[in-house]
């Protein structure tokens, strides 16, 4: 009955998304003023970007996180950290590369419940439905190149520093617990929304994901991110 | 899987949905610009920029593009035939821009003026349907960021 429940949430969340998702698409297509025809073979541009990837948290922390499971099949997680993100639309015309510092709080639906776990929690694995929102500063360093005829290629390079953003993030996907000490999550669905509350000259992107993104500011991506806790002493 | 599903086709119906419109101006490569000569005989353009880096290109068609070079703010250019017709200098300034519905950098001119001094050939400018004669008081960066075919500079030999 409670599985059948926990179906429902989630489906109701990710109903949820596609509506805002809807509503938001309007606004993301709205001309520019400097608008062109495209010349991408796909409506989307490809990109990496990798998160760069182990968190190290001390028993407490770890202890704070169960222990604040106090709802079934629901943690809270606050999380900070840096973020190395690298951008090439799919002309390989431009490339950019930001480094960044974050923080944020989120809420994530599992379908397991790991409250107070016991020895016997060797593996764990659940379905996570998972929204986090964070704010952060970010710089960017960027190269564009535009391709020479009969003069060599032409570089131009742009550097914007402490540029503020916030972000949100849907994510879909599984959480793997291993030894209570390494912890995997893996979003094989992530939409992403950003906005820079700086101005800046350059449109920069952050998508803390591995996937696709648009022109607009919701992108589907794919995302995983690894904890390890502090190994628990032994008595 | 039903909604994940769902979810892609959604995605899929949102990358649809982008606006293909009016073309940015500027230039997502090297600068260049449309010149057409008003005889069909064969005649060429030697190029020269700042650093002393220059050739020629020919043209038997009437019509060539003629680089400029990105990185300069100054082109020296002469018009040969059997022999030299004469010269023109232009003096530029270019600015990036970004297109932000293509994802992409172009360069603009700011500025885009012929040199007084060097310009004894007859220049004109032509959009495909009106032309004028080259005033070389004039900013002609908004006439030259339209790379289009049609929009030509109009060497008269």
């Amino acid at each position: 009955m409670t599985f059948i429940l926990y179906l429902r949430t989630v489906r109701f969340i990710v109903s949820l998304s596609i509506v805002l998702l809807a509503l938001s698409s309007g606004a993301q297509n709205s001309s520019a003023p400097d608008s062109t025809a495209k010349d991408t073979l796909l409506p989307y541009t490809p990109y990496f970007m990798h998160q760069a990837g182990v968190h190290v948290r001390s028993r407490y922390a770890y202890l704070l996180e169960y222990n604040l499971r106090f709802l079934p099949h629901t943690e809270f997680k606050v999380s900070g950290g840096t973020a190395d993100h690298t951008h090439y639309n799919l002309m390989g015309f431009s490339s950019t590369k930001s480094l960044g510092r974050y923080a944020g709080i989120g809420i994530s639906l599992l379908s397991r419940n790991y409250f107070k776990p016991t020895k016997d929690y060797r593996f764990q694995k659940s379905i996570v439905v998972g929204f986090n929102y964070g704010r952060g500063n970010l710089n960017f360093l960027g190269d564009h190149k535009l391709s020479g005829n009969v003069f060599p290629d032409f570089t131009i390079e742009s550097t914007e520093e402490n540029m503020r953003y916030r972000y949100s993030e849907l994510r879909i996907g599984v959480e793997l617990i291993i030894d209570r000490v390494i912890h995997f999550d893996i979003y094989p669905l992530q939409f992403t929304y950003y906005k820079m509350l700086s101005e800046t000259y350059w449109p920069h992107q952050y998508i803390p994901a591995i996937g696709v993104v648009r022109n607009g500011v919701y992108n589907p991506g794919l995302g995983m991110h690894i904890i390890i806790n502090q190994s628990k002493k032994r008595k | 899987m039903k909604y994940l599903g769902i979810v892609f086709l959604f995605i899929s119906v949102l990358g649809c949905s982008d606006p293909d419109t009016m073309v940015c101006e500027g230039f997502n490569q090297e600068p260049y610009i449309h010149v057409t000569g008003d005889s069909k005989d064969t005649f060429g353009i030697y190029y020269l920029n700042a650093e002393s880096f220059g050739d020629t290109l020919f043209t038997t068609s009437g019509a060539l593009q003629l680089p400029v070079d990105p990185a300069g703010e100054t082109m020296y250019y002469e018009v040969i035939a059997d022999t030299s017709l004469g010269a023109f200098d232009v003096r530029y300034s270019l600015q990036p821009k970004y297109c932000a519905s293509a994802d992409e950098l172009v360069l603009q001119f700011n500025a885009f003026q012929f040199d007084t001094s060097s310009t004894f050939l007859k220049l004109s400018i032509s959009d495909g349907n009106t032309s004028s004669i080259i005033d070389t008081a004039s900013n002609y960066s908004s006439f030259f960021n339209k790379p289009k075919s049609n929009h030509q500079l109009l060497v008269h030999f």
